[in-house]
């Protein structure tokens, strides 16, 4: 009776999905990119940056087609965010096993509990980033582009050309590549300057900060 | 009777000789037991593990297009990876039916440290699953004209994807035997009724005139077109229409080939109000030519006039643009 023993212990994976820790709580992000070359034209378009939300790190060019991203940063000055979906041919990880999607909704990052339907997520590339606030909207956006600066500036050659984060007023919520999601507050897409005050055209850009809470696939709402 | 009794005897006692029992021994505990390229949409391929030979054969249908793969791996309980698992990249370019060069060459290996302190290292290998055989033709096999600083002539074959990038295309000059390795095309095969095919194969603007043989290598496989194409020079030109140039008498202003390459340049004029002037040639390369503004240029704004373009042995299409001279 004792001489036969079965193990139970499962398998061990050598990647967890996602660490825990990640889950149901405020991440903080600083400086995510690099200022573009000096030598470029303003609407330079540099090389897109890939960003893992469920490990908080940027992912290499090399693996866009992988589920190892989130959060693409890319047309004008990076700024235009999309999710990671590879059904969708106009997505940057076309044909690769992503699942996400990207929403923005005018609300604030705290008072957004509810989690939107799947329906409300777009499967595109660079779909979130000017608002009609500002000059060249696109529709809502999470920054609107300060031409003369008179919208948040005194108009002063210095405020002129900023873009100004709706840090306040608009929350960008994605779907993750691996079905999980995030509410993020996007901050400033100014190196180390979180003061919208203190934003000025030519304050190195674009570095891009930002919060975020990630919470488990199948969840309705969002917590702390 | 006595015999059959004595060969009964010996089959029973037989039967209860031996006592030892030989069991199964355990099994290790650093084994790799699941191997899985996840970056696929809706689906997973599997990876054959075999731990006699501690290898890991990874086949992967040739339609995905992949370029690298991102394994899930599942190991013993309470096995260890000394390394987290990484992407692999794929060389589409290997050939000869060989296993793909992966991580640029190098060998990829996975060691598994078991909960009792062994260890196991798996070597991985990848390979394209299923591919048919790959055939290149011309487009027209009637047209196999080529030009420096252009494109080839419309290639077509069954690569049963549209993602060009997968492609490295090769000119083999029938004479010297000398390899050209093209740019590779970032853009989208064309398809037509199942027929792959591109129009937008560039031919540097360095490439010699001669006969080429015209090959692709793709998805680990190689695929030449028994008839070469002939590269050959078209008529110099910068274009009908040359765009517009500011600059003070006595300046270098220069100008780009189009579609062309520029060989033996003459002379460059230009015919304003005043008459035609004769922009000297400064230097040239086989795509941009410099020419000076005199130092005696009428100032003046000229607005869509005539230029000519001369080179030895070719005509002179129509060239216009815009002119501002400033004084000096």
């Amino acid at each position: 009776m004792v001489s036969c023993s079965k193990s139970t212990t499962a398998p061990s994976g050598t990647e967890p999905p996602v660490s825990d820790t990640m889950f149901n709580r405020v991440i903080t992000v600083m400086n995510v990119g690099a200022d573009r070359p000096d030598t470029s034209e303003p609407l330079y378009d540099p090389s897109i940056i890939y960003f893992n939300l469920e490990t908080n790190a940027v992912t290499p060019v090399d693996y866009k087609r992988t589920s190892r991203w989130d959060l693409s940063f890319s047309g004008t000055e990076r700024s235009f965010l999309g999710g990671n979906n590879g059904a969708n041919n106009v997505n940057l990880g076309y044909q690769g096993p992503g699942k996400g999607g990207i929403c923005i909704l005018t609300q604030n990052f705290d008072s957004v509990i509810d989690i939107p339907d799947d329906a409300a997520f777009r499967t595109g590339s660079g779909l979130i980033g000017t608002d009609d606030m500002g000059a060249y909207g696109t529709g809502i956006g999470y920054y609107a582009y300060d031409w003369g600066g008179t919208l948040f500036g005194d108009g002063s050659y210095d405020k002129q050309h900023v873009a100004h984060v709706l840090q306040e007023t608009r929350t960008v919520v994605v779907r993750t590549a691996k079905g999980n999601y995030a509410k993020i507050k996007m901050l400033s897409i100014y190196k180390d300057e979180l003061d919208p005050s203190l934003w000025q055209r030519n304050s190195p850009h674009p570095y891009f900060s930002f919060q975020y809470i990630l919470v488990k696939a199948g969840s309705k709402k969002f917590s702390k | 009777m006595n015999k059959l009794f004595c060969y009964l005897t010996i089959a029973v006692v037989s039967m209860f000789a031996c006592k030892k029992k030989v069991g199964i021994g355990p099994m290790p505990q650093n084994m790799i037991l699941e191997y899985r390229v996840t970056n696929i949409p809706d689906s997973v391929i599997y990876g054959a593990i075999d731990n006699e030979n501690s290898t890991i054969d990874v086949y992967l249908p040739f339609y995905y297009g992949l370029t690298l793969i991102d394994p899930e791996i599942t190991l013993s309980a309470g096995a260890q990876l000394t390394a987290a698992a990484a992407p692999v990249m794929i060389d589409a370019d290997t050939t000869g039916g060989d296993a793909y060069l992966l991580n640029g060459g190098k060998q990829v290996t996975y060691t598994v440290k078991g909960a009792d302190g062994t260890a196991h290292t798996y070597t991985l290998k990848v390979w394209q699953q299923g591919a048919p055989p790959l055939v290149i033709t011309w487009g027209n096999p009637n047209d196999r004209t080529g030009y420096p600083n252009n494109t080839l002539p419309t290639v077509q074959g069954n690569f049963y994807t549209r993602n060009m990038a997968l492609a490295t295309w090769l000119l083999t000059d029938t004479v010297t035997g000398e390899i050209i390795t093209l740019p590779k095309v970032s853009g989208n095969f064309s398809l037509t009724d199942s027929t792959y095919w591109s129009a937008s194969v560039p031919i540097p603007a360095d490439v010699d005139t001669g006969y080429y043989k015209f090959s692709v290598r793709f998805s680990g496989q190689k695929a030449t077109i028994v008839q070469p194409v002939h590269i050959i020079f078209k008529q110099p030109t910068p274009g009908s229409f040359i765009g517009s140039r500011t600059a003070r008498q006595g300046d270098t202003i220069s100008y780009t080939a189009l579609s062309s390459v520029f060989v033996d340049a003459t002379a460059v004029t230009v015919a304003i109000p005043d008459g035609t002037i004769t922009l000297p040639i400064v230097s040239y390369t086989r795509t941009e030519i410099f020419v000076k503004i005199p130092d005696d240029f009428p100032v003046g704004e000229y607005e869509n006039v005539r230029f000519r373009f001369l080179f030895a042995g070719w005509g002179v299409p129509v060239t216009r643009g815009n002119l501002i001279v400033n004084p000096k």
